[in-house]
């Protein structure tokens, strides 16, 4: 037996499959003080969740968009570690329509270049946190983000942030699940629930249902 | 008339082992008057039983095409598909009824190939892969098809299955030897970005020169669990037969 081995050199590798997440966040004026120096940590801790997973650091990728008086790619599509971990800070009114279509398009043009490099990816992902209510029109973002979901092309994670988190607004994006108001500012358990998520979606194999995680940790469940 | 030699294995991959479930992945080599077939089917990862309907699938279908090889080998692509898809749903649904469970527990994908005298029969249903060794090296027979996504692809009980089985049929010629692979092993024996496969196939086919198919299966399974596996987290399985001269 002892010559009927195989070695490294007798194999192939191929890329991981990736699961690309785009988190949309809130950043307007209103998010000042506890609210964004919360969401920065759980910002931080998400990423090195991910970083420090064997799987979900191969597969995950992460870009962040911003929306506070204007629409900012903070963090672009990359293999996470070459990422930095963004401070965010927070500015002006809430643009959540052309943020969401800034994520959209983004998410659009990582799965073009995944094709082209012959790299296999899971549906995407996107998180869209808000404390507030848009400033701007969201009609063709909630469109296109309905229409994906329904063609099972994207799934979003739709958060309110506070009271003030105007609900119906976030329903308007996600025809399945109903928006998810955030216990207090537990951006930590959320994120983590998140990184947790992630790892099992890039352990997923053909024909594997992944059963959501619970969401009490971080979810007001309340009303 | 030709004489191939035959040999097989399966483990269960990491992930699974983890969370203590069996390994979704069979294989099988049978002979039946002068035809030699191997068959390879992984069962779907969330169906509960599909270990059961992966090799319930093979035992029915190597029977089936055993008994009905130069029938079949007479018809069109598109029925021969029809009816192994039929044959294999028919046994499914038995299974289904007999443990009381849906159908869609006992899901799985296909792969096979078939020899007899000068002529081979093979089908694919899924993802996973065919590869065959010719003179000037190997080749791809068969590509997984996946839909969009990476944890997609089409299983025996999937809507028009019978549409996604791809049938391949025609003369031997220099074709000396047919490799079956589930997705798990798959990773490491073919490179999608160039269509690559990996020197290992070669190697395992140079085994098959020197070694009888007890040592053949003994060494595809310790080198599943000890090198293949520690690669992917995937159930690993492969079904390999050659021609001997």
């Amino acid at each position: 037996m002892s010559n009927l081995e195989l070695f490294d050199e007798d194999l192939l590798d191929n890329p991981s499959a990736r699961v690309p997440v785009c988190l949309v966040l809130d950043t307007s004026y209103s998010m000042s003080g506890k609210p964004i120096d919360e969401l920065n940590r759980g910002v931080k801790m998400f990423m090195e969740e991910v970083l420090a997973d064997e799987m979900a650091s191969l597969s995950a990728e992460i870009a962040i968009v911003t929306f506070g008086g204007g629409v900012r790619k903070e963090v672009e599509f990359a293999s996470i570690e070459k990422q930095s971990v963004p401070y965010l800070t927070t500015s002006g009114n809430t643009p959540m329509g052309e943020a969401v279509n800034l994520a959209l398009d983004m998410l659009e043009a990582r799965k073009k270049t995944y094709a082209s490099l012959g790299i296999s990816y899971y549906q995407p992902w996107m998180v869209l946190m808000t404390d507030g209510a848009p400033t701007d029109d969201i009609s063709l973002a909630a469109r296109r983000t309905s229409d994906l979901i329904k063609n099972k092309k994207l799934t979003i994670f739709p958060i309110g942030i506070g009271d003030k988190a105007h609900m119906e607004t976030l329903q308007q994006f996600s025809p399945n699940l109903p928006p998810v108001r955030l216990k207090g500012l537990h951006f930590k358990e959320f994120f983590m629930w998140l990184s947790q998520s992630i790892t099992m979606k890039s352990r997923s194999t053909p024909g594997e249902d992944i059963k959501a995680l619970p969401i009490n940790p971080w979810a007001d469940l309340s009303l | 008339m030709s004489r191939w030699k035959q040999a097989s294995a399966y483990v269960a991959g990491r992930s699974h082992i983890k969370e203590d479930l069996p390994c979704q992945d069979r294989t099988i080599c049978t002979e039946h008057e002068g035809m030699f077939m191997i068959a390879l089917a992984d069962g779907a990862g969330s169906a509960k039983r599909s270990d059961i309907g992966a090799e319930a699938t093979l035992q029915t279908l190597t029977a089936y095409i055993g008994e009905h090889y130069d029938k079949l080998m007479a018809k069109d692509p598109g029925e021969i598909s029809e009816e192994l898809v039929g044959v294999a749903l028919t046994r499914l649904t038995e299974l289904a009824e007999e443990q009381e469970q849906s159908l869609g527990e006992f899901s799985s994908t296909l792969l096979f190939a078939a020899v007899k005298d000068k002529i081979y029969l093979a089908g694919h249903l899924g993802d996973g892969l065919i590869a065959v060794e010719k003179e000037e090296g190997l080749g791809t027979l068969s590509h997984p098809e996946n839909g969009e996504y990476a944890n997609s692809t089409y299983f025996t009980t999937s809507k028009d299955a019978a549409s996604h089985l791809r049938i391949y049929k025609g003369e031997l010629d220099e074709i000396q030897a047919f490799f079956l692979m589930s997705d798990g092993t798959a990773e490491t024996m073919h490179r999608k970005q160039d269509d690559t496969l990996a020197p290992a196939l070669k190697v395992i086919s140079g085994w098959f020169d020197e070694h009888p198919v007890e040592t053949l299966t003994d060494a595809l399974h310790k080198n599943l669990e000890n090198v293949i596996r520690q690669r992917t987290m995937d159930d690993c399985s492969m079904a390999i037969m050659k021609r001997m001269k």
